[in-house]
């Protein structure tokens, strides 16, 4: 167990990262706080995947000098991955910070349970 | 005195919710770090993950799709679908935040551009960005066409290429800037990017299925003109994303936060 | 290869296509074009499904030039098919149902948002049916989150931005650990296709290597996709977003994208993991517990609503519960049950809230019961299809909801749960079902409610309420009465939206009449 913390421990640091993240996200009232916390997930899920993808010793999956041998280079795939998700959290995020910037406009708050508590009040038809 | 036994009450509640919250976390963490321990050892080349798939992207990839770098062969053509995917959330997410953000006046997007000329008295900043933003740009031009021979590529190249739009948007923000860096340019230029994105995606995708060749030859790996349709598709992607860059920064330019 | 599977291919492509151009076009021509788009979707879907019932098996699709493990691939066999046919039909017939609406609650300049929103929707939800790849997957449901949120938001107003929030962070919650899940599945395993994950998941629990893992894998995508399709204890997003959002986002919400997610749950179990490795990691009670916790509360919480459009949201989670009772019951024929009352939930749902649109643009705007009293008289189509979806809904004979009922009961004889539980969760849901619509049915058919004038008597809704069903689908609205001092006129509706709703009851009654052909294609294909 503890052999095998040490040795993953990539995989370590970003579970406690995720969690970390989650954390963010549940204790803060803040959205901006909440979306960091969101920010934050993301990223140690691809650092994750990033310390999947690699193998001690060898080098990034460029071909170099004409050297396609699959024993030079470490696993490409993860990478690929990695670009796909960061791709999807940048726009995400920015759907977020909309959403957050016209919440603003309307409630003058950043704290969720406000905006919730003040939407539920308005009256029915705006 | 309601209103005050209310406020105890939530507080109380909220002290509840924090700590049933820090008490789910830390159980999470630990059922994380329990999962960490077991999974396959850091950086043994006989993991599962290092299987029959990778070793054919880089053995085989050079000469069927004609890219040295094995990232961009793997994203654009091997699991091409996916990359589609992922240029489609850039779109729908520009248009959401375009719904979200353009509300007041029709030519929202060009009155900012408009409005940024009062800031740009600062001589300094207008004279380094004049050598500064075409650089830049074509840095952004070269890690893009560049994207099959070396790391880097549509995504990242496209990132470099909107900074520099944003840079000459926000040090000269003149008429002319308007001219070109307007929102229906940008909008024209992202529609056809990604028209074209499509097409020869659903090209390439159709003649696969059905078995034909594209008549595309990958070529010489290690030319610029080479690889095939990986280098099109590279352009139409850093396209979309430098437009997606500078709308966006644009967009979030005029909102005001505490 | 035959020409005709192309279709695959082209009828995710095409509403992408239209998207993208959406941007630049009016919204009368995004509309246009938009609804296009559908129909030609549906006429693909029904072009493959008969390719697919004539050639007697499914087809895996190379989406480019490299095979399987390389590449990315489709599979379309007959569930995938049916899915997709049923899904362009009720987002088409969804989109024309609400019409009116999205003229009147998004602002001019961003009704082709919709349309572009709803497009790549679409695409997305077909993507996900169809996909043979894990991380393919993730992609489209993340367009799904962006649209999905995008199309409630742009409804003006305050409340449809704050439902938008909640549901926003919880989905990004739910894809994040589906994220997680993908990553830990693929670091374990090696894959991320559908036939070799399902391979070497089989070998590993053979061998017993990284257990741990996989369970751990199993929980958190469970979760992801729990909380996505708002599983009881995570559902807390779901009737705000549901309720404040136009009438065809309301009804594409809850008929369709809550659908996708639970279809790729019954996926991800039959085809991933295969039955048996789902029924020894245990996962089949959990799903159970929570489902019949969510079936309770969701229509406990739903009788107490006085908001129709609430009410129909609450109704929503509490059929995700059964679905998901149907699911954890583990066997092939809970599967299909699932996989029936998905399509036919989808089908009443969309119906329900399209009528309900309808019924409320005829009261003035207002969603409360008290306002919908009489709305029978001013609209009598909508309160034809409100009843019928209803009845659907409580799974009266003759309805979809009765054989869905009919065969999660008989799903969970030779299941390792006492069959009399399940039967008795039947029974209580069916009676919960009948408490939460007929109020609704009975105001809608109720005299109108003159100015300071007295509620009709509890024995007056109790006849209408025996009315209701005895006529069922007919709407007793001709009858003469005499009329009281109208709050509201009648409406008149466009063609096209009466038209709609007659399609929907068809389909709603054809799902029940002939619901044999149905199943055994759903049967197949699991």
């Amino acid at each position: 167990m503890a052999g095998g913390l040490l040795n993953n421990y990539y995989d370590v640091v970003a579970v406690i990262l995720f969690c970390i993240g989650f954390t963010t996200l549940f204790l803060n009232r803040n959205l901006v706080k909440k979306i960091i916390g969101l920010n934050i997930v993301d990223t140690s899920v691809y650092l994750f995947l990033a310390a999947k993808g690699y193998i001690t010793g060898r080098a990034a999956p460029v071909i170099k000098d004409g050297v396609a041998s699959a024993e030079a280079y470490i696993n490409p795939i993860p990478a690929g991955l990695i670009l796909t998700g960061i791709v999807i959290s940048v726009s995400v995020t920015a759907f977020s910070l909309a959403l957050i910037l016209n919440l603003y406009k309307k409630y003058e708050t950043l704290d969720l349970d406000e905006i919730l508590r003040l939407a539920a009040a308005a009256k029915e038809d705006e | 005195m309601e209103t005050k036994t209310e406020k105890s009450r939530d507080r109380a509640f909220s002290i509840f919710y924090s700590a049933l919250c820090a008490l789910f976390c830390l159980c999470l963490l630990s059922v994380l770090l329990v999962m960490a321990a077991k999974l396959p050892p850091f950086g043994d080349p006989g993991n599962p993950s290092n299987n029959e798939v990778p070793s054919r992207y880089i053995e085989q990839g050079p000469a069927e799709t004609g890219a040295v770098n094995i990232v961009a062969a793997m994203i654009l053509e091997y699991r091409g679908f996916d990359t589609f995917g992922e240029s489609c959330v850039l779109f729908v997410a520009v248009c959401a935040v375009l719904a979200l953000l353009r509300n007041e006046e029709r030519d929202a997007f060009d009155e900012l551009l408009h409005d940024m000329e009062e800031s740009t008295h600062d001589v300094i900043l207008k004279g380094v960005s004049r050598v500064v933003a075409p650089m830049i740009a074509a840095f952004g031009a070269y890690v893009i066409v560049n994207g099959h021979l070396s790391p880097g590529g549509g995504f990242s190249g496209g990132a470099i290429l909107g900074s520099s739009m944003m840079l000459y948007a926000f040090s000269f923000g003149t008429r002319e800037a308007r001219r070109i860096l307007s929102y229906d340019n940008c909008r024209r230029v992202m529609t056809a990017a990604l028209l074209l994105y499509a097409l020869i995606k659903g090209y390439s995708m159709f003649m696969g299925a059905n078995g034909y060749s594209t008549g595309v030859s990958p070529g010489a790996p290690g030319r610029i003109f080479s690889a095939g349709l990986i280098l099109p598709l590279n352009i139409a992607v850093g396209l979309i994303v430098a437009c997606t860059m500078y709308i966006l920064c644009i967009l979030f330019s005029k909102g005001e936060m505490r | 290869m035959p020409f005709v599977r192309n279709f695959l291919l082209f009828s995710i492509l095409l509403p992408m296509l239209c998207g993208v151009v959406s941007l630049s076009l009016k919204p009368g021509a995004a509309r246009r074009l938009t609804l296009v788009a559908f129909a030609a979707n549906i006429a693909m879907s029904a072009a493959l499904l008969a390719h697919i019932m004539s050639a007697g098996e499914g087809f895996v699709y190379k989406m480019g030039a490299f095979p399987a493990p390389f590449g990315n691939e489709m599979y379309a066999g007959t569930l995938e098919t049916l899915m997709a046919l049923v899904f362009s039909a009720i987002m088409l017939m969804s989109v024309i149902g609400g019409r009116e609406d999205v003229e009147r609650d998004v602002i001019a300049r961003k009704q082709s948002f919709f349309y572009l929103m709803s497009s790549f929707l679409l695409a997305a939800m077909l993507s996900i049916i169809y996909t043979n790849d894990l991380f393919t997957g993730y992609v489209f449901i993340e367009i799904i989150t962006l649209t999905a949120c995008s199309i409630i938001a742009l409804k003006e107003g305050g409340k449809p931005l704050a439902a938008t929030m909640s549901y926003l962070i919880m989905s990004l919650v739910g894809s994040a650990l589906l994220l997680l899940a993908i990553a830990v599945i693929y670091s374990i395993t090696g894959h991320l296709l559908v036939p070799d994950l399902s391979r070497s998941i089989d070998a590993l629990m053979q061998s017993g290597d990284y257990y741990i893992p996989l369970v751990v894998a199993t929980g958190l995508m469970t979760a992801g996709v729990g909380i996505k399709c708002a599983l009881f204890p995570f559902h807390s997003w779901l009737p705000d977003a549901h309720a404040h959002a136009t009438t065809s986002a309301s009804s594409i919400l809850s008929g369709l994208i809550i659908k996708c997610y639970l279809l790729l749950l019954v996926k991800v179990y039959a085809r991933v993991f295969t039955l048996e490795t789902v029924a020894s990691l245990g996962v089949g009670p959990v799903l159970v517990v929570f489902g019949v916790a969510g079936l309770v509360f969701g229509s406990v919480t739903a009788i107490r609503q006085r908001d129709v459009k609430q009410m129909l949201s609450y109704s929503t989670v509490s059929q995700v519960g059964y679905i998901c009772i149907a699911i954890g019951l583990g066997s092939r024929a809970g599967m299909a049950a699932a996989c029936f009352h998905i399509i036919a939930h989808a089908a009443a749902k969309s119906m329900l809230f399209t009528a309900a649109g309808g019924l409320i643009r005829a009261s003035g705007r207002k969603k409360s019961y008290d306002a919908l009293r009489g709305a029978a008289r001013r609209d009598p189509a909508s309160a034809a299809a409100f009843i019928c979806g209803s009845l659907a809904m409580v799974g009266i004979p003759l309805f979809s909801g009765f054989v869905s009922k009919l065969y999660t009961s008989a799903a969970s004889v030779g299941t390792r749960f006492e069959s009399s539980a399940i039967l008795s969760v039947v029974v209580v849901s069916t009676v919960l079902n009948a408490m939460c619509y007929f109020p609704v049915v009975a105001c809608i058919l109720a005299k109108a409610r003159d100015a300071g004038g007295e509620e009709p008597s509890a024995e007056a809704v109790a006849s209408k309420r025996a009315e209701a069903l005895e006529t069922g689908a007919a709407s007793d609205c001709a009858e003469p009465r005499r009329q009281g001092a109208r709050a509201y006129a009648p409406v008149g509706h466009k063609p096209s939206y009466v038209v709609t709703l007659a399609a929907f009851i068809i389909i709603n009654l054809g799902l029940g009449i002939i619901s044999q052909p149905v199943l055994a294609l759903i049967e197949k294909g699991i």
